[in-house]
């Protein structure tokens, strides 16, 4: 997976986020970024990670449609 | 390959072809072109005008009644006639339909009586000559070229069966029944086709008003009845009275009850000519990144 | 000339309609209108013939490695060309990746691979839009791991490439300096000002978690806020070219009055700026 993929699926997968936030580099490890990128997301901010991800859910779960 | 030597079912078959290409080019001609120079806010600067393109002069009374009462300055009292509450309530109105609905509620006035009011109506009269002007409803001229059409129409519809029943009857067939049922149809439906209300540019116009203030429509609700802004009377003359929430504007049904067929959008007399639009575009992109 | 105006929003037709004295341009979101019927599409020409349009978009995701759908373009250029806009925006952000729809405008890893990715895309939108967007720089509340580059440097490379105009939005620069700790001029002074012909203004609120450092959050459900009208003072001051701000206001829908105070106030700032050039040149 890279690096794009996997934030995509930090902000959009809440279990995936939940792993990910308990073991930071492992599993960035498992989905298979490199070492330098596993370290840079091992090291993110993660209430930040959490607050976006809680907005971007508000946004999916809101979105309108152009006949709403 | 002389149709006119066709039996009586094949006969028929080959005349309504030729009625429904006579009615589709005579509903084509009454159309005309849609003509892009007149801008929609020619329209929302006075939305009589649009009270007046999607009904009739009564429709600009109703939306006219439902304006003033909206803004307090004429009011239904119990015995269900109309009053003018406010002595300088003339001063306060700038459109002449709304100073002419104010003076005939001076005496009080039952709101059914104010839409057949002859001087009310004449006073409507004159948005139906604004439009005319701007050629969103047809003039004298294009109204002459329609009849013209129509009538060029009418000569080929009876002529053809006038034609075929001749030849008929020479042949000693006279069950033409069925024949003149469809001319008079065809006659009728081409006769619809050509004095279409509005022309290609007032359908459009109408379209595009009722496409950009959809949204609008959709929080009618939230909108604050005492004539705070315009929204309200754009929606009541865009839409009809009937289509703003009773909730918000629960006089609206004491004063003109909604008809029995009128399904909550239009009302007017130009159902037919109104597209259904229903998008209105404005959802934003709810802040950038976050929220 | 500069030029300020508004963000159509359906809810606000009868104000902004009645209200187009103080309204010089118009800005439409695509996604409003990329699904619907035709002669919904054309109402936009009615509308473009009271001022300017310009087509806003918030959902290809350009910035990204991965390639934007043919058919989300296509959508963009049968509005493009049914609308008749004077020209069209779209966000310097990813909103998918990988099969997983993100929702919203994300700020993708800064680096070399959303660079190239979004100069791949972004010729692919001018073949079939028929036009470069005017690129904007996004909000983001959290900043994308894996970036060997900063905002400002990963933003130039790819509005310089591309030869694109660009749509600074002071208020998302205003919230992600100040989430960064860092001073929104100096945030502003990275970013390619030259490119700069279009600008968004709108306002936010603060996020504020128990235990962790308040964020700003661009919401466009605020007033603007003093120092984003400061910033456009200051980059009306920095840069010759015209600009055209446009004010984002997307619910919570104040006055019309109210909406058109910012107007005047975006107005008074660009002017007061452009003073501010004149007096130092």
């Amino acid at each position: 997976m890279d690096a794009e993929s996997f934030l995509a699926r930090l902000y959009a997968d809440e279990a995936f986020r939940e792993a990910f936030t308990a073991a930071p580099l492992e599993v960035a490890r498992r989905e298979g970024l490199d070492e330098r990128e596993a370290g840079e997301f091992a090291r993110m901010d993660l209430p930040g990670l959490a607050l976006a991800a809680e907005s971007y859910a508000r946004k999916r779960s809101g979105r309108r449609g152009p006949r709403d | 390959m002389n149709p006119f030597a066709w039996s009586g079912g094949k006969f028929l078959l080959f005349y309504a072809v030729v009625a429904v290409a006579v009615i589709a080019f005579v509903a084509w001609r009454a159309r005309g072109r849609s003509d892009s120079r007149v801008n929609v806010t020619f329209m929302t600067s006075d939305p009589y005008r649009i009270a007046y393109l999607r009904g009739d002069s009564a429709e600009v009374i109703r939306v006219s009644v439902f304006n003033l009462v909206d803004r307090g300055l004429i009011e239904l009292r119990e015995d269900g006639l109309l009053v003018t509450v406010r002595k300088d309530a003339e001063s306060l109105v700038r459109r002449a339909i709304d100073r002419a609905v104010l003076a005939a509620c001076f005496a009080g006035t039952a709101p059914e009586a104010l839409v057949a009011n002859e001087a009310l109506l004449r006073e409507a009269r004159a948005y139906g000559r604004d439009l005319e002007r701007e050629g969103l409803l047809p003039d004298a001229p294009t109204r002459r070229s329609r009849l013209a059409w129509l009538v060029g129409a009418l000569a080929v519809l009876v002529g053809v069966a006038g034609v075929k029943a001749v030849v008929a009857l020479a042949q000693g067939r006279t069950n033409l029944v069925f024949l003149a049922i469809l001319t008079v149809i065809a006659c009728l439906f081409a006769a619809r086709a050509s004095f279409r209300r509005l022309t290609a540019t007032g359908k459009d116009m109408l379209d595009d008003l009722k496409v950009l203030t959809m949204r609008l429509l959709g929080r009618a609700g939230t909108l604050k009845p005492g004539g705070a802004s315009n929204e309200a009377l754009l929606l009541a003359a865009t839409y009809g009275i009937w289509a703003l929430p009773a909730g918000a504007f629960p006089f609206v049904e004491t004063l003109y009850p909604r008809p029995r067929s009128d399904g909550g959008g239009d009302s007017g007399s130009s159902g037919s000519d109104s597209g259904d639009s229903s998008c209105g575009g404005g959802g934003g992109c709810g802040g950038c990144g976050s929220d | 000339m500069d030029r300020v105006g508004l963000g159509w929003r359906g809810e606000l037709a009868a104000s902004i309609l009645e209200r187009l004295d103080a309204i010089d341009v118009l800005e439409v979101i695509a996604e409003d209108w990329t699904r619907a019927p035709a002669r919904e599409q054309r109402s936009l020409r009615a509308l473009g013939r009271e001022r300017p349009l310009l087509l806003h978009g918030v959902a290809l995701g350009l910035a990204s490695r991965h390639a934007v759908e043919d058919k989300r373009l296509a959508a963009l250029a049968r509005l493009f060309e049914t609308a008749a806009p004077e020209s069209w925006s779209e966000h310097l952000a990813f909103v998918r990746a990988g099969g997983h729809e993100i929702g919203h405008l994300a700020a993708p890893p800064r680096g070399p691979a959303s660079i190239e990715g979004a100069l791949r895309n972004l010729e692919r939108a001018r073949r079939i839009v028929g036009t470069t967007p005017a690129l904007e720089n996004i909000a983001t509340l959290v900043a994308p791991p894996a970036s060997p580059m900063d905002e400002g440097a990963w933003t130039r490379r790819i509005v310089e490439g591309a030869g694109a105009p660009m749509l600074l939005d002071l208020h998302n620069l205003y919230a992600n300096a100040l989430n960064a700790g860092i001073e929104p001029v100096a945030l502003l002074d990275t970013m390619p000002l030259a490119s700069v012909r279009l600008v968004h203004l709108s306002g936010g609120r603060w996020l504020r978690p128990p235990g962790l450092a308040p964020r700003l959050l661009d919401d466009h459900l605020h007033d603007v806020p003093d120092p984003v009208y400061t910033l456009l003072e200051t980059l009306a001051a920095r840069v010759p070219q015209p600009l055209t701000v446009i004010l984002e206001r997307d619910g919570e829908f104040p006055a019309m009055a109210h909406l058109v105070s910012q107007l005047v106030r975006a107005r008074e700032a660009l002017a007061s700026g452009r003073r501010l050039a004149r007096r130092a040149a």
